[in-house]
């Protein structure tokens, strides 16, 4: 057993390091710049030793002692918070869910048929292939480009089910780091955030283009112009095909014209992210009549869908991933890597949310019932649009234009109102939002609407950083955002304190 | 605008990307689809099939389902029963009154089903551990391997499968584990090994237990089949159990897809031990990090079928009962296979097929056997041999024993191969074997009452099939002359002979290539070492490709290209759209067609294929690439000169 004893030596200070580490790890669980070397390096790779001595130490340190907890999600943090308070006016705009009036979940009549029926046929549980169900491809091709569209009936389309909108996106960011290794990624600033998270794990470039401008809460066409012409040739545009995330902000059609111009005039390629299909407008073609319109005009898109908003399907994770191609062939090829692709990440898309769909779309009834339910669904946050609009036009006096609110569209409206003021609605008013000013009107009844525009008017006009146009904050406040999001783990723990003093100062 | 110049520029934005390789079990199923004889088995994919040969739904699927309906479109419910679900699997993999479950020491997030487990595992390894490579077992699951690549770790092999004895190589595996460097990720099947079968005794598994405690390695299991093995999930999961005894750091991949037969609801556990619930903490947010921005969460539907089943103590009664349904079926006809094999007097060993436990059997049958049960007997599998036990029925086992003793027996050279050679092709069976199979299908008639229509349709399909064959043959060999031997080209032609040769273990090749002109003599000669090369077919393909390169780069304009691989040859002389593995490569070596003022692609028996067979393995000695102008190593020079045959020898 000379290793053994040879390893006494050895393995004595890589014992006591240890052990060190971990008393620090437990006592200062924020501590980062340790953490972040420790990460950087395989404590365990290195050690020399064979013997005993290296095996007891090994059974006291984990493996993974050295990981810290990820940043929480913003989105989901806001609903903890929610859930943590008591007072009986707390209104919780944070999560992209559709509500009922009275503010309950809501399952569509038709899911209910559609699932009673797949109950009772019983069918088997075996694996899907890898591209997903075939009849689910076929109509969900065919609810985005339109059945008659030439691209179906020439097989121009590489469709393949992925998991809801964020795994379809990832099988397009994976394709794109393999085929295009080194073309980035435009992403409209603002975004979804987990648009960025998708694209760096898929180690695919990318940067922002201008989108929101919080002078008009509108659309910043100019710079989003600009953007799109001063990228490098060949990059992919990532557009929202309707009802924009998080701000409500759709361009025109003519704008959309123009973007369709800019982009094949930069040889660029349409990436579209299209979650909300039917939910914007209440109308399936008209909400998808961006992507259509593009591909009328010849381009090669990429378009990712999801079910989870107008079919309330969010956690089965239903979507897909289209590309249209030049060529029936080009098509073939593009789905077989998209399938090599998803074979080693889950092998084969989930059945149950796919069968559901393919039933609904597939049967004339139940589509004209999801239809009308869409109708409904849109209706109701429409409504509650205007009934925000005039109860803040009514109870402001200011003269403030608030029509911003009437003109954005989908689930969502971005408010405007910085960090700040968000913190005011949320601490003194108890509504829980995104720190970016973005509300979820699906989470508001028309019985509330008097009470949030007191709140947005309040912590407008109340809170004290407002007196600075908040066009010099709001960029500002991303990028101090931005940053402490690439930080990762502790910084964003640390959050609101830091965030404040960065920012008076 | 200038919309139109833009397009003619770029025709697409795609035509860079290639058609993917076909995953080898999924094209399994595509070509049982394909097939139109009502005698097809599918033996390939490994899902469950009752005596009928029909998929099931468990009952207690069904009644799970029936409590939970409709309730699961609620997103308030998804964190509560995500869970719940690990906290149930947990229990079912590390045993109820463990103390990680007691002292909730493990984090763990629900996963799509065993693959997603796996891969979120090698993200999270990629994440910690960026330097770190991963140890699979040789042969594993073919999508083992994809999934660590594609998070770009690196991946390596140890043995575990003893060829000769088909059974468990656990000299080898030892010397491999301890040959690692120290603190390495090692990939484990606990029970039920994908594809082979065999499994360590519990004797072995505490030697490897404490063999990894002295290298400080990390034991990663794949638990797919919980519950397969024996029919009793608790002891299936004795491996992972005797590890936790040992005080090992771990993590396990769990997959509900067979045991539950709730394959495309993907439902999966990834859980990984911690020294405390603090770390666990840390560790669950790490992963669910992962998971966000590859799908999100998991689906909801399998989870609340899982949860239910796992939680409700009736409906788990319900399903421990039918997992061992399932498991008693396979295992009888283990025995029903391997006494119709003996009854029939196959002279070959068939022990493995009852020693080996699970859904598999690594039957140990050769590519050429695979293809002949494929072609002659409409007998799907995967192309290793692997047949999926659960495909077999009481009405089909015969008829599968007959076949598998036909294609084995019949022919001396198969036998040899079996018995030495498992993954070498010799595409020269196929010719004698298919000379008798006539003969055999009338022997076989007789044999099987309940079958005979199959052997008309058979006798039917398979004569123009033969007849096609030896066409395709004749016509690609212009000088009609026999193709056992080497026949030199005509004065303005050189020909080029290519060969391969195959590390099974190392999963590399070398091509040898000879250019030799009408009167035999050497123009030039290559040998180039491949890596990454999955069969021995893609490596005939690439002995192709490389051919085909050395002759454009050495400037020879008319050429005829003669290989030993009549697969590699029919597929270049047929333009027909071809999806196989080779695909990419053939296109390749049409694309560099033009270079060419003429060319073709002959087929030579093994005979006439002589001297660049002897290159190829010669070239297993050099490192890099060689090429000779006019000249070749000295080892292939006697059979050079006997390829010479119309010159006396003595002159």
């Amino acid at each position: 057993m000379a290793s053994s004893v040879l390893s006494l030596a050895s393995a004595t200070p890589s014992a006591s390091l240890s052990s060190h580490e971990i008393e620090k790890g437990k006592l200062n669980l924020g501590n980062s710049s340790l953490c972040f070397k420790k990460e950087k390096t395989n404590p365990f790779m290195k050690t020399k030793s064979v013997g005993r001595i290296s095996m007891a130490v090994a059974s006291n340190v984990s493996r993974f002692e050295a990981i810290t907890m990820a940043p929480p999600d913003p989105i989901l943090g806001v609903s903890e918070a929610f859930k943590a308070d008591n007072h009986e006016l707390k209104l919780n705009l944070g999560v992209g869910a559709y509500r009922t009036e009275e503010l309950q979940p809501y399952v569509l009549d038709v899911v209910k048929k559609a699932d009673k029926l797949l109950l009772e046929k019983g069918e088997n549980r075996e694996y899907l292939p890898i591209e997903g169900l075939a009849a689910f491809n076929k109509v969900t091709a065919e609810l985005l480009f339109g059945a008659d569209n030439p691209v179906i009936k020439q097989q121009r389309v590489a469709t393949v089910q992925g998991l809801s909108g964020t795994g379809s996106l990832r099988l397009a960011a994976a394709l794109i780091e393999r085929y295009f290794s080194g073309a980035k990624v435009l992403i409209s600033s603002p975004t979804w955030g987990n648009h960025k998270n998708i694209f760096n794990d898929a180690r695919v470039p990318w940067s922002e283009y201008r989108y929101y401008d919080p002078k008009t809460v509108g659309l910043d066409f100019e710079g989003m112009i600009a953007d799109i012409k001063a990228a490098p040739e060949g990059s992919f545009i990532l557009l929202h095909g309707c009802a924009h995330n998080p701000t409500g902000i759709d361009p025109t059609p003519e704008q959309w014209e123009t973007i369709a111009d800019v982009i094949q005039e930069k040889n660029h390629i349409p990436f579209f992210d299209i979650a909300y299909q039917g939910f914007a407008s209440g109308s399936l073609d008209a909400d998808a009549s961006s992507v259509r319109m593009f591909v009328a005009r010849g381009m090669e898109v990429i378009a990712a869908q999801s079910y989870s908003k107008n079919l309330g399907l969010y956690a089965e994770r239903i979507g897909a991933i289209n590309v249209v191609c030049s060529s029936s062939d080009a098509a073939a090829r593009v789905k077989s890597q998209l399938k090599r692709i998803a074979r080693p990440m889950y092998s084969n898309p989930p059945v149950h949310g796919a069968r559901i769909v393919a039933s609904i779309v597939g049967d004339a009834t139940l589509f004209k019932e999801w239809n009308a339910e869409m109708e409904m669904m849109a209706g109701r946050i429409m409504n509650v649009r205007q009934k925000l609009f005039d109860s803040l036009s009514s109870k402001d006096k200011s003269g403030k234009d608030w029509s911003f609110v009437l003109k954005q569209i989908g689930m969502f409206s971005f408010t405007g109102l910085n960090k700040a003021q968000c913190d005011n609605m949320t601490n003194k008013w108890h509504v829980y939002m995104t720190k970016d000013g973005r509300i979820s009107l699906a989470g508001l009844s028309l019985a509330k609407c008097e009470y949030l525009a007191d709140a947005i008017i309040d912590s407008y006009h109340n809170f004290p950083l407002m007196v600075a146009s908040n066009k010099d904050h709001m960029p500002l406040l991303f990028l101090i955002e931005n940053a402490l999001h690439s930080l990762t783990t502790h910084l964003c723990l640390a959050t609101d304190a830091q965030v404040y003093w960065l920012w008076e100062s | 605008m200038s919309t139109a110049s833009t397009c003619a520029t770029r025709r697409s934005w795609w035509d860079h990307v290639t058609p993917a390789l076909k995953d080898p079990i999924s094209a399994v199923t595509q070509a049982f689809l394909a097939d139109p004889c009502p005698y097809k088995i599918n033996l390939g994919v490994g899902a469950y099939r009752d005596d009928e040969g029909k998929p099931v739904v468990l009952q207690c699927v069904r009644e799970a389902e029936a409590k939970i309906a409709a309730s699961n479109f609620l997103e308030s419910t998804s964190t509560a029963l995500s869970s719940k679900l690990v906290e149930e699997s947990a229990k079912l993999v590390y045993g109820e009154d463990s103390d990680v479950i007691k002292e909730r020491r493990f984090a763990g997030i629900p996963a799509l089903s065993g693959t997603g487990a796996c891969r979120l595992f090698a993200e999270f390894q990629k994440r910690f551990y960026p330097e770190s490579r991963i140890y699979l077992p040789d042969p594993t699951w073919p999508n083992h391997r994809n999934i660590w690549r594609n998070v770009h770790v690196p991946d390596r092999t140890f043995r575990y499968y003893h060829p000769d004895s088909k059974s468990l190589n656990f000299m080898a595996l030892m010397d491999d584990v301890k040959n690692a460097p120290d603190g390495s990720f090692f990939l484990l099947h606990p029970c039920a090994h994908n594809p082979t079968g065999v499994d360590p005794t519990d004797e072995q598994w505490r030697e490897i237990s404490s063999l990894f405690k002295v290298k400080n390695h990390f034991p990663f299991f794949d638990v797919a089949y919980q519950g397969f093995a024996s029919g009793d999930v608790e002891r299936d999961a004795k491996a992972i159990r005797i590890f936790l005894e040992d005080g090992h750091s771990i993590a396990c991949a769990q997959s509900f897809a067979k045991n539950m037969g709730l394959y495309g609801h993907r439902v999966g556990v990834l859980s990984v031990l911690c020294n405390d619930k603090i770390q666990a903490m840390a560790i669950n947010s790490q992963l669910q990090q992962i998971s966000k921005t590859m799908y999100g969460s998991p689906p909801i539907h399998g989870i609340s079928i899982v949860s239910k089943i796992l939680s409700d103590q009736e409906i788990k009664a319900i399903w421990l009962k039918e997992v061992k349904v399932m498991a008693t079926r396979i295992h009888r006809m283990r025995i029903i296979l391997r006494e119709a094999l003996e009854r029939l007097g196959s002279p070959l060993n068939w022990q493995h097929i009852t020693n080996q436990v699970g859904m598999f059997c690594f039957s140990g049958l050769n590519r050429a056997e695979v293809y002949l049960l494929e072609k002659e007997f409409h007998i799907y599998m995967t192309p290793d041999g692997r047949i999926s036990m659960a495909g077999v029925t009481t009405k089909n086992v015969d008829y599968l024993a007959n076949a598998i003793h036909e294609v084995t027996a019949c022919d001396q050279d198969a036998k040899i191969l079996h018995n030495t050679d498992a993954y070498k092709i010799n595409t020269d069976i196929r010719f004698t074997s298919l000379g008798t199979s006539k003969a055999r299908a009338r022997g076989m008639n007789l044999a099987l009452k309940p079958c005979d229509k199959i052997f008309t349709v058979l006798s039917k399909s398979m004569s123009p099939l033969i007849m096609k064959d030896s066409a395709n043959v004749n016509s690609a060999n212009v000088n009609n002359s026999s193709n056992d031997r080497w026949n030199p080209p005509d004065e303005n032609h050189v020909k080029i002979n290519f060969d391969a040769s195959f590390n099974v273990a190392q999963r590399t090749s070398i091509s040898g290539v000879i250019v030799r002109d009408a009167n035999g003599y050497i123009m030039a000669a290559g040998s180039f070492p491949h890596s990454y090369v999955p069969d021995p077919e893609m490596a005939e393909a690439r002995a192709c490709e490389q051919a085909v390169s050395l002759a454009r780069d050495l400037g020879f304009r008319r050429v005829i290209f003669e290989g030993d691989a009549l697969n590699v040859i029919s597929k270049l002389n047929n333009p027909a759209s071809d999806l196989s593995e080779i695909s990419v490569i053939l296109k390749n070596i049409h694309d560099q067609r033009s270079s060419f003022l003429s060319l073709s692609f002959l087929h030579v028996k093994r005979k006439g294929n002589e001297a660049v067979h002897l290159l190829a393995k010669e070239g297993r000695k050099f490192v890099s690439k060689r090429v000779w102008i006019e000249e070749a190593p000295s080892c292939v020079e006697d059979a050079v000169i006997s390829d010479r045959w119309w010159v006396d020898p003595v002159a």
